[in-house]
């Protein structure tokens, strides 16, 4: 009898569970520009979800390994940022998991009327919650500059550091440079697009040359198949690239996934 | 010209919607402005740019008109200005509170109006100003200013110091880039939002205690004959030029406008509703004029209009703005007359805030809109919490102190940690 009712108990929750629909995480707190991102993510999944705003990474990490139909936008930057402030925010993904991974350039810039080139500048902007200190530090190892950095909130901020007057160049996220180019407000000679021309490694070596704005988005449950088309839709990618992600694609393989981890390996220690 | 902003059926619909819901936003105490774009979400399909910033503007603006009278009529801060004065209006008789409602709103639309013709005359005045006051020196310095003048708002300097620190300190802090101290911090503070401060510092002790009569002391204070044209200037400029500047800055300027307007109380509560009124269409015409998106409606704004794939450089040109002040200077003629005219109403509703069942039910909608902002989740960390508040809200209505201190540090706080580690770093 025991065994019947537990069987019927388990049955009901298997369907129940099957039927459930899965939750989308946002890692990124709710007045953030990633709050708008996991709600195109949302709109997009092309099935039914629950939003789910974490408190924070560690809180959205935990709900993706939780729950067995989830799905999280999940920024490495942020998880790299946050680990070595005692939060654990890494998510021990597979490659399956992956049904989009995306990414945008920083584009390193300064005012029109400022000539003088970045090895011989003074002040240096960029958000605090990249690695500016070991990227400075290797920055004047390599170029024999005194170049200081000084931290922002975000990438809107530095711009206006810049056109504040309050650091020479700065590093700013493309979503937020290129309006500021096309008006005239800001010149961006490098960026951190390892596959543009005007690459920040060609002209300057350095280990972070290639420093990148990078989001997975992840899913696992039943559905993972149908959220990749989903987000395989053209009105999405046209809300990515409007949104400043020149790069998307909606599966790894193995090579990618390594390089992947090598590259989030690297982005990690220099935290360090 | 025309085909840029067409004056249809929709654009006038989105008009009145948002007049509609700055009246909602402003009369349920406590919601934050910047909540008010989240409801364009279900609509961005069929909205274009200019009614989506249409929307967006007079919605932020409008609600400043209404969190006045909800502070007025339920001794509960509606919006920023309202902060600073509500712990007198509480105890005002009832004409005074009517009047206060009408010169408010008097005070009000001027500022709006100056300030938007402010922003009219467009990025020359940005681009001037902001090389001096949007560098991190001045910023980081207007910030220590409000504090210091919150600290020294009464004489009760200690408890008031105490109340802002606490204020700080226990405010979520939104960047990863801070300090370890304050990530693990916000481990256990992360429950607490703006909503759930009100409720438990001001709502609930309405419940347990009944503040004492005070109303002849009070009424003492304000003298309703004065003229408030100095006032609203002063006020107004305060909130202009704070305006300019990222972050909170309606508070800012509303606290700035309080401590240095001289007069009696009642010149000050004007001049702290226009100053509270001229920074928010500033702050917004930042975001259009610069592309940076810096305040939290900005910011939410941006995320809409970046789906739809619009360009804030295509908009912000000078035949389309044109045609939004028109549409904005009406909206403010309409937010002024719903606030002057209908105050018989709010009068009514004013003996309503005796009444336990009504606190009971404003409370209820409160919780649900903060879950609602939360995400749709609780936590046992929430409830705590709340509860600690309330117990601090009781002893704060005893002893008769304001609580102003302590909403504005948390209210401040994010800005300030980020600004003083931003200082420290630089």
């Amino acid at each position: 009898m025991k065994k019947t009712l537990l069987s019927i108990i388990s049955s009901m929750l298997l369907i129940a569970s099957a039927y459930a629909e899965p939750i989308i995480i946002n890692q990124s707190p709710k007045t953030s520009v990633m709050m708008g991102f996991t709600l195109a993510v949302q709109k997009h999944l092309g099935v039914d979800s629950k939003f789910y705003q974490s408190r924070d990474c560690q809180d959205a990490a935990r709900a993706y390994l939780k729950n067995s139909d989830s799905v999280i936008v999940y920024a490495t930057d942020v998880a790299a940022a946050a680990n070595p402030k005692g939060l654990e925010c890494e998510i021990d993904f597979t490659s399956d998991e992956v049904v989009l991974y995306t990414w945008q350039s920083f584009e390193i810039c300064h005012l029109p009327e400022n000539t003088t080139a970045l090895q011989n500048s003074e002040t240096f902007g960029m958000s605090g919650m990249h690695p500016h200190e070991s990227w400075i530090s290797e920055f004047n190892d390599k170029f024999n500059n005194n170049l200081r950095t000084r931290i922002f909130s975000g990438s809107g901020a530095t711009a206006k550091g810049l056109i504040a007057k309050d650091i020479d160049w700065g590093f700013i996220a493309s979503a937020v440079a290129t309006p500021l180019v096309e008006k005239g407000t800001l010149v961006c000679p490098f960026t951190t697009d390892p596959n543009s021309p005007n690459y920040f490694g060609n002209s300057y070596p350095v280990s972070l040359a290639d420093l990148r704005i990078k989001v997975l988005v992840l899913a696992r449950g039943a559905d993972v198949e149908e959220i990749r088309e989903g987000l395989k839709s053209t009105d999405f990618a046209t809300y990515l690239k409007s949104s400043g992600y020149s790069h998307i694609q909606h599966s790894m393989d193995d090579p990618q996934f390594e390089q992947f981890m090598k590259d989030y390996e690297l982005l990690q220690k220099s935290y360090d | 010209m025309l085909d840029l902003f067409s004056l249809d059926l929709l654009t006038i619909v989105v008009l009145f919607s948002a007049i509609a819901m700055a009246v909602v936003s402003g009369l349920l105490p406590g919601i934050p402005a910047w909540v008010c774009p989240f409801f364009l979400l279900p609509f961005v399909d069929v909205l274009n740019i200019n009614q989506i910033v249409l929307f967006w503007i007079i919605s932020v603006l409008g609600s400043q008109f209404f969190g006045t009278i909800a502070s007025v009529t339920f001794g509960i801060p509606g919006e920023s200005s309202t902060l600073i004065f509500n712990h007198y209006t509480k105890h005002f008789s009832l004409s005074t509170k009517q009047t206060i409602i009408k010169r408010c709103a008097d005070s009000g639309a001027i500022a709006s109006l100056f300030s938007l013709f402010a922003v009219l005359l467009g990025q020359p005045i940005y681009a001037l100003l902001l090389p001096i006051i949007g560098k991190t020196v001045v910023v980081f310095s207007i910030l220590i200013l409000a504090s210091v003048v919150i600290v020294i708002f009464t004489k009760s300097y200690f408890i008031n110091f105490l109340m802002f620190i606490f204020g700080v300190i226990i405010v979520p802090k939104s960047n990863i880039a801070l300090p370890e101290i304050f990530i693990k911090l916000g481990s256990y503070t992360y429950d607490i939002s703006l909503v759930s401060f009100i409720i438990g510092l001001i709502l609930i002790p309405k419940i347990f205690y009944k503040p004492e009569d005070k109303k002849e002391e009070y009424n003492k204070l304000i003298d309703e004959s004065e003229n408030t044209k100095t006032s609203t200037a002063l006020g107004t400029s305060i909130g202009t030029l704070c305006g300019f500047l990222p972050g909170p800055t309606a508070t800012i300027s509303s606290v700035l406008a309080f401590k240095f307007t001289r007069g009696n109380l009642f010149s000050k509560i004007v001049s702290t509703s226009a100053a509270d009124h001229s920074a928010i269409p500033i702050g917004a015409f930042l975001f259009l004029y610069l592309q940076i998106p810096l305040a939290i409606d900005a910011v939410v704004v941006n995320s809409i209009l970046v789906q739809k794939q619009f360009n804030v450089l295509e908009f912000a040109k000078f035949e389309n703005l044109a045609i939004l002040f028109i549409l904005l200077f009406i909206s403010v003629f309409i937010l002024w007359l719903l606030a002057r005219k209908t105050y018989r109403i709010y009068s009514q509703i004013c003996n309503l805030d005796t009444n336990r069942l009504f606190i009971y039910a404003v409370i209820a909608v409160m919780f649900y809109l903060d879950f609602l902002l939360s995400g749709g989740s609780y936590s046992m960390m929430y409830v705590v919490w709340v509860s600690l508040l309330s117990l601090l809200g009781i002893a704060l209505q005893k002893y008769d102190i304001n609580p102003m201190p302590l909403i504005i540090g948390f209210i401040l706080g994010d800005n300030l940690v980020w600004s003083s580690y931003q200082m420290i770093n630089y």
